[in-house]
């Protein structure tokens, strides 16, 4: 068995695990038991133990997103085409992502300090995703592409979970709110 | 509340006890929770509401006041700036545990602080623009500070007048005019 094989099926646990117990009540014997591994496997592959578990968990989970979030919308040419499906289908997934909603609501505390901790990795990527797409297009005189690509993944993670006064699943009010906020100061 | 303040800007959030804001108020424990019902969560949330509801208040004077829609956004957009820095409860909370704010408003958090925020400050834009505009611009606004001011950027720092010129000239005005509604005066 490989070593990713393993460190996968230990991670796929942690989620059944989670589901079942809430994150506080997470517990490393479960997880072994749920993986059918030993614990002793367990700490080989994450160190850091219960800790560790989580993060990566969330770290899998996070970027399980983000790349099907890309492929979901990578047959699309434009950037105003690519953002607007993108943040229809980012908060519609998240809406149904049912154990996130679960942790949401019953253990926040728990789980949030763990998101934001990966989230400078998601900015990282989502930047340079965001930069590729601004090089492929003319932009409005004067625009700095780094700028924009950093605006641009700031309005799309502050609309990500928080609709505010837009019904975000309107694919009309979508389109409005990308052409005015999102890229009225970027693309000519 | 106020005692609650002075021990975030001193200790932060996550060292402050609920001693330490009963001794700082001057009152006992017990008196404490008998106001504040639910403990230090329930405390915290008072306080930050009524921050958020005293910044609101503050910024009525200045978009009420301002000649043009770009003054209103950049006149509130610093006085914004200018309230947090002048907070050392927020000034604490920004350099040394920006990721608890984070959380607290993470998701649909965020969202009643928006509405708040276009319930009392958007009729003041309605002078310039539509009103369905004008609450959309005072919820882009609270949201790219909440952004910038926990999340600090490598381009914008609010509290440089002269990005903050930038940021409405270069995003905010454009997209009013992309808005294609009717703007009255800017």
């Amino acid at each position: 068995m490989t070593g990713s094989t393993v460190r996968d099926r230990i991670l796929d646990a942690v989620l059944v695990c989670v589901e079942r117990e809430g994150l506080n009540g997470l517990a490393l014997e479960h997880v072994a038991a749920t993986a059918a591994v030993g614990r002793a496997t367990i700490y080989r592959q994450f160190a850091g133990g219960r800790d560790e578990l989580i993060r990566e968990a969330v770290r899998r989970e996070l970027a399980t997103f983000w790349s099907g979030l890309a492929a979901a919308v990578s047959h699309l040419d434009g950037l105003e085409d690519r953002l607007v499906l993108g943040l229809m289908i980012a908060n519609e997934r998240i809406s149904h992502h049912r154990l996130l909603q679960k942790l949401l609501s019953s253990e926040p505390e728990e789980l949030l300090p763990t998101l934001f901790e990966s989230e400078s990795e998601v900015n990282v990527l989502l930047r340079r995703y965001l930069l590729e797409m601004l090089a492929r297009q003319p932009l409005r005189a004067g625009v700095d592409p780094d700028h924009a690509a950093d605006y641009l993944a700031r309005m799309l993670l502050l609309h990500i979970g928080s609709h505010g006064r837009w019904d975000l699943t309107d694919e009309a009010q979508v389109r409005r709110l990308v052409r005015t906020q999102f890229l009225a100061g970027i693309l000519p | 509340m106020s005692a609650a303040l002075r021990c975030i800007g001193r200790w932060g959030v996550a060292k402050s006890t609920l001693d330490d804001i009963a001794r700082e108020a001057g009152c006992s424990r017990a008196t404490l929770y008998r106001l504040v019902p639910g403990g230090k969560a329930a405390l915290l949330e008072r306080v930050a509401r009524s921050e958020v509801q005293r910044l609101l208040a503050s910024l009525e004077g200045v978009i009420g006041e301002a000649a043009t829609l770009h003054d209103a956004l950049t006149g509130g957009l610093r006085a914004t700036s200018a309230f947090i820095n002048e907070s050392e409860a927020l000034r604490t909370v920004v350099a040394h545990e920006p990721e608890l704010v984070l959380s607290f408003l993470a998701f649909d958090r965020l969202d009643p602080i928006l509405a708040a925020s276009a319930q009392v400050l958007g009729p003041y834009l309605e002078r310039f623009v539509e009103p369905s505009l004008a609450a959309e611009l005072i919820e882009w606004c609270a949201r790219l500070v909440f952004s910038y001011v926990f999340e600090p950027s490598a381009f914008v720092d609010l509290a440089q007048p002269d990005h903050i010129e930038a940021l409405v000239s270069a995003y905010l005005m454009p997209g009013i005019e992309a808005a294609d509604a009717a703007v009255i005066r800017c």
